[in-house]
């Protein structure tokens, strides 16, 4: 069973989309700030990490330039989830590190399918 | 003397007269000569600037014409030979050349009057008076040695001939004059020439005719040789080479005399005209010798350089320039007076180019200083306050422009942060609710609950709806910041109007519309931003389904050649409600649908035809429409088949 880590902010968020990706068979850790997720990235080592972008303590973009930078975690791969729709914030996650990019709100068919082209 | 008349003796008796014609031609060319000079000194005299000149001139010119005239008279007399010896009487000899002096003084006067016209027949009476009495007291000398000889004149021939002297004189005297006035070189000099002919023959013919109206006779006292009696031949000798002498000197210094004065004239004529020109120049001028010291200034540049003390010539530059610096005139130069004067002075000496002075009252004044070779600096100084004010204010302007307009990009930019923060802000919420309304209804379905799934539809599409909202808006923003950019690919169009087709096809029967779709089968190769391509048809196309009950909707798709480009056409039109004219005008207007109630009878943020346009803008494209009340609406878009 594929493991992802979750990093989400907002309480609902996190918990409505843990829960159906629970549903659609995914073994979940969930973390809440930029530093948990580094932390939680090197204990865990999830398959793959779902990454908002606007976090407190330490955002997203640092979060993941840090996970990218560190040996241990560079090699998983990061798909960053934002509420910012811009084509430059785009461009700007990827810059960070990440390995692909989607928007909120999240179509969970189109989400699944990106997640899926990691895993395979 | 009681027999100087004619006494009516027997006239067989009066001896012959013969003259030595040579000597007569003499005598008329030294008249000739002395009127010329006459002529020439009385320009003189009229000319002269100073009463002692004018004195001088007269002296000079009466005693010349004086002795020329005297010169012809006695030459004229060695010139009559008569069959008895002949002797002079050297007092009277001398004394006969006093009136003539004094006739010639006061006749230069006359003629040196600048108003001739009026006494000219006054000044021939003086002039024949005084020659005259020349002649008689010249032949009183002769008549007083030689007691053998007897003269006795006849007065009826000297009345008759004196008036014919006098007249061509006169008319001589007066050409000189006018055509002198006229000063023209080459015509004054004919004129003289020909005024001094007439009155050299006037002169002689006035003793020659005076002459001819005297009779002699051999008297009867035995003659007495007196040691005063000169030679004839070396009396002509002296007496033509020394009033030649005399008057070619006068001559000679007349010529020298008015070159003189007409160099000095011409010199005051350039100069004058050249202070004319340099005064009528509007800015200020000054010209500085090699040594710095002022040659030439205008009024305008004292008028500029107002130091407190007059500036005088030969004045150094530095002086002027240390006196309007500490006039206050000039303001670059206050608390750095040494510093400033230096700079000037180095300036002044090597000029290089023009430079701005600041002066008090907050006039600018422009100097343009030029070296000129040999000569000094010459400086033009011009009151550009005027020109330098408008340049302040037009400084200020563009300032402030530019102010105004970085404080717009500010509040823009202000704006687009805003709208993007807000966006962000309303999706995390958003993406709950959508989120756990689809977890909920999958959950409905799955538990067979249909009234549940049926409400949980509603939240779902109300949210979905509410995000649409939120996403036109946050499209409307990026195109007015500029901040939207196109994604160029090479599409397949029938797949794209296809998704485009189901995606409005609840729309479209919801109204109990029908649609239908005129396609060509084979597109050319289109190159475009797919996902506009999409949001501007997805507009036109569920505008048409919302604004239409039970009506038609037709959709055409056309290929638009021009020699220039390749246009795609699509053409949306709708058997709807239609829009009047003012409708029409404003309905690519922003927040501007028909009215207030359609929005809430629609649904629809107000802003799809809005964007629609500027994307339409955007792509190198158009958008129109064709609308008549009740009866439906045609909107036509054209977008390059392939955006470069």
């Amino acid at each position: 069973m594929a493991k992802i880590l979750l990093v989400e902010d907002n309480e609902y968020n996190r918990d409505m989309l843990s829960r159906r990706l629970i549903k659609n068979g995914f073994e979940i850790a969930v973390a809440v700030d930029g530093i948990e997720s580094m932390q939680l990235a090197k204990s865990v080592k999830p398959d793959l990490i779902l990454m908002d972008m606007s976090l407190p303590v330490m955002d997203g973009w640092e979060a993941t330039l840090r996970i990218k930078a560190d040996p241990v975690t560079r090699n998983i791969p990061v798909i960053a989830l934002s509420a910012h729709v811009r084509g430059e914030d785009r461009q700007k996650a990827l810059d960070a590190g990440c390995d692909e990019y989607d928007t909120k709100p999240i179509e969970l068919s189109r989400l699944l399918s990106k997640i899926h082209k990691f895993l395979e | 003397m009681n027999h100087y008349f004619y006494d009516g003796r027997d006239l067989s008796l009066a001896l012959d007269t013969r003259y030595d014609d040579r000597l007569v031609a003499l005598s008329i060319a030294i008249a000739v000569l002395a009127a010329y000079a006459a002529l020439c000194i009385a320009g003189r005299i009229r000319a002269a600037d100073s009463d002692i000149k004018r004195r001088l001139w007269l002296l000079a010119g009466s005693l010349t014409m004086g002795i020329g005239v005297w010169a012809m008279h006695f030459i004229g007399m060695l010139a009559l030979k008569l069959p008895i010896a002949v002797s002079y009487d050297l007092l009277y000899t001398l004394l006969s050349m006093m009136p003539i002096i004094l006739s010639s003084y006061v006749g230069l006067e006359l003629i040196s009057r600048p108003k001739i016209s009026k006494i000219a027949f006054f000044l021939c009476v003086v002039m024949a008076f005084g020659i005259s009495t020349m002649h008689f007291i010249g032949m009183a000398a002769m008549q007083g040695i030689s007691r053998q000889l007897i003269m006795q004149y006849e007065p009826k021939l000297l009345l008759v001939t004196s008036p014919f002297v006098v007249v061509p004189w006169g008319f001589a005297l007066a050409i000189d004059f006018f055509v002198d006035n006229d000063k023209k070189g080459r015509r004054t000099l004919w004129a003289k020439t020909g005024a001094a002919l007439i009155m050299g023959f006037a002169f002689s013919g006035m003793h020659y005719s005076a002459m001819a109206a005297t009779y002699f006779f051999a008297g009867d006292v035995a003659p007495v040789w007196s040691p005063s009696s000169l030679n004839s031949k070396e009396l002509v000798f002296w007496v033509s080479s020394a009033s030649v002498l005399v008057i070619s000197l006068a001559i000679f210094i007349t010529i020298v005399d008015s070159r003189l004065q007409q160099a000095i004239r011409g010199e005051e004529v350039s100069r004058s005209r050249m202070r004319e020109a340099i005064e009528s120049i509007a800015d200020g001028f000054s010209l500085f010798d090699m040594e710095d010291c002022l040659v030439e200034c205008n009024q305008r540049y004292r008028e500029i350089m107002t130091i407190g003390t007059p500036i005088m010539q030969a004045m150094p530059f530095e002086t002027i320039m240390r006196g309007a610096a500490q006039a206050g005139l000039i303001l670059d130069a206050d608390g750095r007076l040494e510093e400033w004067l230096a700079e000037r002075m180095a300036r002044h000496r090597m000029p290089r180019g023009n430079f701005v002075e600041h002066f008090r009252g907050d006039r600018w004044i422009r100097v343009s200083e030029r070296r000129v070779w040999n000569t000094g600096t010459v400086a033009i100084r011009t009151d550009i306050t005027e020109l330098k004010q408008t340049e302040i204010k037009l400084s200020k302007a563009i300032a402030e422009a530019q102010k105004a307009r970085a404080a717009a990009e500010v509040a823009n930019s202000a704006k687009t942060a805003f709208l993007a923060t807000m966006s962000h802000e309303l999706r995390t919420p958003m993406n709950a609710i959508i989120g756990y309304s689809e977890m909920l209804l999958e959950d409905a379905l799955a538990a067979k609950q249909e009234a549940y799934a049926s409400d949980l539809l509603k939240i779902h599409s109300s949210a979905v709806h509410l995000m649409s909202l939120i996403n036109e808006l946050l499209d409307l923003s990026k195109i007015e910041a500029g901040k939207m950019e196109l994604c160029l690919e090479e599409i397949d169009l029938p797949l794209v109007i296809n998704e485009v087709i189901n995606t409005v096809q609840p729309i479209v029967d919801k109204n109990a519309n029908k649609l239908s779709i005129q396609c060509p089968d084979i597109m050319p190769m289109i190159k475009t931003d797919s996902i506009k391509l999409r949001q501007i048809l997805l507009n036109l196309l569920s505008n048409a389904g919302k604004f239409t009950h039970g009506g038609e909707i037709n959709f055409t798709v056309m290929e638009e050649n021009s020699p220039e480009a390749g246009w795609i056409v699509f053409k949306v039109s709708d058997t709807g409600i239609g829009m009047s004219t003012e409708q029409v005008d404003k309905v690519f207007d922003a927040f501007t649908q028909a009215d207030n109630s359609t929005t809430r009878k629609y649904g629809g943020t107000g802003l799809g035809l809005t964007i629609t346009k500027k994307l339409c803008e955007m792509m190198g494209g158009s958008i129109s429409v064709e609308s008549v009340p009740a009866v439906g609406s045609v909107f036509t878009v054209k977008l390059p088949a392939v955006i470069a």
